[in-house]
């Protein structure tokens, strides 16, 4: 009888259980892949329970970056020592769902999600971060601000087929991190993470929720940190924020069926960006 | 129901199974030849008879299946059970028999809580994963813990209300010392691992 359920030790079982049978399906949390098994959506033929792998939960530092495994759940990611270190990580984590799914949610399952858009993903993208892909042949990094987010699931883009994601590398930054989540009906929500690096004119924003994957607002974000004073990094005027959100939403351009739907996408998208920058500049 | 013991409803010939066991309220009891997509609600309640955690959306939303995993407060709808391993189950059937439970039993009917019943038993096991945790929960770290357990009939605040009365009657009134002893060290917070 073929193996229907793997229990791996060690990230090298997790990967050739994955590589022996590519249909067998890695369960972290469970609380993506559950809901669709349950309402008979998925049949998995085989499963590969992670909750044995230590190394997917261990977290550190590597030169400027910060290494979290795919394996830490939500409520470990708002805990006060990862908070310090990616604030608008953890401001998410905050924000995800009940106490049930942060206790169970993990980073790796939450990139992955079929389900809903991915909290984590605008965060990673604003904050450059790289998803580490495992496969018998090698580690992969993959840098999600560099996909094609409004052309289909950010997942097929990210990972090939038996590959396992280990965890993320963030670069460690001194500046502000922001994050927004904003619910736009139907259980749909929108997202925002703006950073602003210790350098006046290191400037990003991402929007999730908006389009298959998270959209970087590349023009807005050189536009605003045109806007900084050089030496005090504060912004030259107050209506800045208004003006930003606005660009944002313009370059983002949310995606919906109907036009009116649309509009108001755009319009929670620039109000997410104008509190974001005042959070972050003050005022 | 959500329960996914239909090998058959899904014209089964090759409906993958296994055997395995789970530690369950102390016990470890053997699932036996079980669909490996089964979630740990369904196998509570339809295979081991266990029928105090609900079944009431099966999507992770209504927060009735809540079971306590190594103490934490998880929606058994949501579990993949055969992939638990040796991870540790309680239930309300065990909980039951703690003292501090019957606490929080009586401070939800105490605070309006309890009206059609059938969040009850979620909401008992998630107060009971909090208070073992910190006894003496802040506002925001209930709500945090409770915004799981939508009450259909009575609303979110009477659970809160419960939940002070019931940290309040359970820490023995605090010493000076003690009180200084938590601004230096404050209880922390945090989840799973
Ligand atoms: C009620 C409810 C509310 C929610 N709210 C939010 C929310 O506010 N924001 C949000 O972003 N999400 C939300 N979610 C979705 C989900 O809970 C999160 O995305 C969660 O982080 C998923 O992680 P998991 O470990 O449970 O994933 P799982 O279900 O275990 O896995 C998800 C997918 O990823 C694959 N996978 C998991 N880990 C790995 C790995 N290391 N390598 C390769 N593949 C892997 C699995 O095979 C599966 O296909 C919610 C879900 C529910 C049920
Ligand atoms: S049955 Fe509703 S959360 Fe599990
Ligand atoms: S008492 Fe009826 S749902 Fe809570």
């Amino acid at each position: 009888m073929d193996a229907t359920i793997l229990m791996p030790l060690s990230l090298d079982e997790a990967v050739d259980a994955l590589a022996r049978d590519p249909r067998a399906l890695p369960v972290a949390g469970g609380t993506d892949l559950m809901p669709r098994v349950n309402a008979e959506l998925v049949r998995p033929s085989a499963l590969v329970g992670l909750a044995k792998v230590a190394d997917l939960r261990r977290w550190g530092y590597e030169d400027g970056f910060a290494m979290l495994g795919a394996g830490l759940t939500w409520a470990r990611l708002a805990d006060a020592d990862l908070a310090a270190l990616v604030p608008a990580l953890a401001a998410a984590a905050n924000e995800v769902g009940t106490a049930q799914v942060r206790a169970m949610g993990t980073l790796g399952g939450n990139i992955l999600a079929s389900g809903r858009p991915a909290d984590s993903l605008p965060v990673l993208a604003a904050l450059e971060a790289t998803v580490s892909c495992r496969s018998p042949g090698g580690v992969r990094e993959v840098a999600p601000h560099l996909l094609e987010p409004r052309s289909g699931p950010i997942a097929e883009q990210l990972l090939r087929p038996g590959e396992l994601i280990t965890g993320v590398r963030v670069p460690l930054l001194r500046g502000v991190q922001e994050f927004v989540k904003a619910p736009v009906g139907a259980g749909r929500y929108l997202t925002l993470a703006l950073v602003a690096g210790p350098v006046v004119g290191d400037v990003r924003c991402a929007v999730g929720g908006a389009h298959p994957g998270p959209v970087r607002a590349f023009e807005a974000e050189r536009w605003l940190a045109g806007r900084m004073d050089a030496r005090s990094g504060r912004l030259s005027d107050a209506r800045d924020a208004a003006d930003f959100g606005r660009l944002v939403a313009d370059e983002v351009r949310p995606e919906a069926e109907q036009r009116a739907a649309r509009a108001h996408l755009r319009h929670v998208v620039a109000v997410c960006a104008r509190r974001a920058v005042q959070r972050a500049f003050g005022g | 129901m959500s329960g996914p013991g239909f090998g058959d409803a899904l014209g089964g010939d090759a409906t993958p199974t296994t055997s395995y066991v789970l530690r369950v309220n102390g016990e470890a009891r053997l699932i036996e030849n079980a669909w490996i997509g089964e979630n740990l609600l369904y196998v509570l309640r339809e295979r081991l008879g266990l029928p105090g955690a609900k079944d009431g959306c099966g999507q992770g939303v209504c927060g009735t299946c809540t079971v306590q995993l190594d103490g934490v407060a998880v929606a058994a709808c949501l579990i993949a059970a055969a992939t638990l391993g040796d991870r540790e189950i309680r239930t309300i059937e065990d909980l039951d028999n703690d003292p501090e439970t019957a606490d929080v039993q009586r401070a939800l009917i105490e605070a309006g809580a309890v009206q059609c019943g059938f969040c009850v038993p979620g909401v008992v096991t998630s107060v009971c994963a909090l208070l073992a945790r910190v006894a003496e929960p802040s506002e925001v770290e209930i709500r945090r813990a409770l915004d799981g357990h939508p009450c259909r009939c009575a609303g979110p605040h009477p659970m809160v209300d419960a939940v002070r009365i019931a940290a309040r009657r359970r820490v023995p009134r605090q010493t000076h010392s003690t009180m200084m002893f938590n601004v230096i060290a404050p209880p922390t917070s945090g989840g799973a691992e």
